[in-house]
């Protein structure tokens, strides 16, 4: 993928670039804002990860500007600024994800995978099918091999989460977000526990395992490679 | 105006506790002049009958008793006996002239009564009895006069008595009012300003008195505590940036250390425990940021209308499979009836619930209930979370609100003590109260909030 690392610390960046492009990722880094602004208009772009605080313009009149210019390009935001209003004026500004530095590098990859596969516009999906295990968004019920599977809110919603993003790793920060509209660390095993409830309702009484842990970054649903 | 408002004004205490003394000023006022009309008035009626006394004492001693005998017999004729009466006697009291039957027992000048005559009631009269030689002169005027004026006067200094207190009252009531409208305008803006609308100012009247001045005074201090509260905000901002740099760098060079090739065990190790420390210190100076920026404002914007029984539902759903795991258990009893509606921020709202959760699930052992209750209460809206773990030694419960306050004995260090001070922070946004107490065993966290139709926003 084509990245674009508007970022003015340099160090920050330096380690964006060289992760990324150890991943396979082809990466470009500014360091103002108006050449990251140039650099999106003028040149060809999967994802941009965009710092708020920047010399010459700041982040969030970045991403206003290319929205108006009517580049849909995915945005991230890497910020210190972590607040929930900020957090909210980011997104409502256009951007597709916002992410809080400090940060692990793997929570990094997570999202940036994540919102380059997104699809530009939101289909609407009745059913997400992985392997067996069928996902039916209308009625609400869980399938696999043929047998219904009784799920709790939370334990649907979660599995759903992670079907979507099917074959990509999903952090546990955005399990947080997405399932449960938590913008805090809870300190609390909540995410462990209600993968490991869901892995014993599809899972266990099943041969193939469908749910992975990759230590240190999150979760990946996929079928067996 | 309630009676009530009325009688606590101070001004209005004040003068109610002055009022005897003041009834106590007229009453003394309107005697004293009473006296002194009457003192007036006899005065002159005393004057008068000692012109005559005069004239008569000429009359004895230049022509003699027979004379004297034919002028007061004329004087009594001449004059109309309510008005004057005057009498002659000899030295045995018999009478030898005028319309008095018999000589009065008085000394000097003084009243005594007189009968009117034909079966009417004796009338008051003046005046004094005179030696003429062996004979005795009497000579008195009569009192109706003053006694008329007497009456009027009671009656008026009466009502004006009346008149002079019922305006007092009304004039006090008056002032009372509108000075009591100005202090409620106070009041009421500085409650407004306490909700968050830190833009609000009293109102300043034109006229200089001591409320406006004081009122001036406070939109001074109001317009210090709003550029306080900037200033404030400005700080986080600033301290979020540049305190989160460094440890953004520290975090990636260590995890560049950490993934770098042929890393061997041991420092791996290490650089994992300062891994996990910065992660650590970015959790805290997270939640910190998020403390410190809740107090620094107070507007109610994001709030909107929720149900903390849902609210309570949800995390219950969320957080009862993970205290099983750590074999307790969690209840939420819901009331369909109740959904125990306020004006809050979802976000915090919900934040503060899970740190009052996952608090009871980590310091209670294996077999402790943890409770939620949420419910509508006559004045308020009630959100309870109670467990039977340990709980919270009476003397420790006003300390474990400030930041950074450890339990003895807490053990776990997940956290930095940060919780429960956010948890004061949410309920102080939200102008609601907050009680931890004894819940024999374990702890109570008691959550008094507005209800959405009253207050808030």
């Amino acid at each position: 993928m084509k990245i674009l690392v508007a970022e003015d610390d340099a160090r920050s960046a330096e380690f964006m670039r060289k992760g990324l492009t150890e991943l396979g990722h082809s990466v470009e880094t500014v360091d103002d804002g108006r050449d990251a602004l140039t650099y999106c208009l003028y040149n060809p772009c999967d994802i941009v990860i965009l710092d708020r605080m920047m010399p010459g313009m700041d982040g969030l009149s970045v991403l206003k500007s290319l929205r108006s210019a009517g580049r849909k390009v995915p945005v991230l935001f890497v910020t210190a600024m972590g607040d929930v209003d900020h957090r909210v004026e980011g997104l409502i500004a256009g951007g597709d994800d916002y992410l809080v530095k400090p940060f692990h590098f793997s929570e990094l990859v997570a999202r940036v995978t994540a919102l380059a596969r997104r699809p530009q516009s939101l289909e609407q999906v009745t059913h997400l099918t992985v392997h067996d295990l069928d996902l039916d968004l209308m009625s609400h019920s869980a399938t696999r091999d043929g047998q219904h599977i009784q799920l709790q809110n939370k334990e649907f919603a979660l599995l759903e989460v992670l079907m979507r993003n099917a074959g990509r790793i999903v952090t546990k920060t955005m399990l947080l977000e997405q399932v449960w509209d938590f913008n805090f660390d809870p300190q609390t095993t909540v995410v462990e526990t209600h993968i490991s409830r869901l892995r014993a309702k599809i899972d266990k009484p099943f041969d193939v395992p469908l749910i992975h842990t990759t230590r240190n970054s999150g979760y990946c649903l996929h079928a067996p490679r | 105006m309630r009676l009530g408002d009325l009688t606590s004004a101070s001004g209005f205490r004040y003068s109610l506790l002055v009022a005897p003394l003041f009834v106590l000023l007229l009453v003394g006022t309107a005697g004293y002049l009473d006296r002194v009309t009457q003192a007036s008035m006899v005065e002159q009626l005393e004057i008068e009958i000692r012109i005559q006394l005069t004239s008569l004492r000429e009359t004895f001693v230049r022509q003699g008793p027979e004379a004297l005998r034919a002028a007061v017999q004329a004087s009594a004729l001449s004059t109309s006996p309510a008005v004057q009466r005057v009498g002659l006697f000899d030295a045995a009291g018999a009478n030898l002239a005028g319309n008095v039957d018999v000589v009065p027992d008085i000394e000097g000048w003084d009243c005594f009564p007189l009968s009117a005559g034909n079966g009417l009631p004796d009338r008051e009269f003046y005046g004094t009895v005179t030696a003429f030689g062996p004979t005795t002169l009497v000579m008195a005027r009569t009192m109706s006069g003053v006694e008329a004026v007497h009456e009027e006067l009671h009656w008026a200094l009466m009502i004006a008595g009346a008149v002079i207190i019922l305006t007092r009252l009304i004039l006090e009531v008056a002032v009372s009012r509108h000075v009591g409208r100005k202090l409620r305008t106070l009041a009421k803006t500085l409650e407004a300003v306490s909700q968050g609308d830190t833009d609000r100012r009293v109102p300043v009247g034109k006229g200089n008195d001591q409320i406006d001045k004081i009122s001036r005074l406070i939109n001074v201090h109001l317009d210090r505590l709003s550029a306080l509260m900037a200033t404030t905000r400005n700080t986080i901002v600033s301290i979020a940036h540049d305190l989160r740099s460094p440890l953004n760098r520290a975090s990636l060079s260590v995890q560049e250390a950490m993934t770098s090739e042929g890393i061997a065990p041991a420092p791996q190790a290490s650089l994992e425990v300062a891994y996990d420390n910065l992660t650590q210190l970015s959790a805290t100076f997270d939640t910190m940021l998020r403390i410190s920026r809740i107090q620094a404002s107070a507007d109610h914007a994001g709030f909107e209308k929720l149900s903390l029984t849902e609210l309570a539902a949800d995390i219950a759903e969320t957080f009862r499979p993970v205290a099983e795991d750590a074999g307790q258990s969690l209840t939420f009893v819901q009331d369909d009836d109740d959904s125990a509606v306020i004006m809050g921020d979802r976000r915090m709202l919900q934040q503060m619930l899970v740190n009052l959760v996952a608090n009871a699930s980590r310091y209670g052992p294996p077999g402790t209930t943890i409770s939620i209750k949420a419910w509508t209460g006559p004045d308020d809206v009630v959100l309870e979370v109670a467990d039977n773990g340990p709980g919270i030694p009476a003397d420790q419960r006003q300390n474990v609100l400030n930041p950074f306050h450890r339990l003895k004995g807490g053990g776990h260090d997940e956290g930095a003590g940060l919780g429960l001070a956010l948890v004061e922070a949410i309920c102080t946004r939200h102008g609601a109260s907050l009680t931890l107490s004894d819940n024999a065993p374990g702890l109570r966290v008691t959550i008094c909030f507005h209800p959405a139709t009253a207050g808030g926003a």
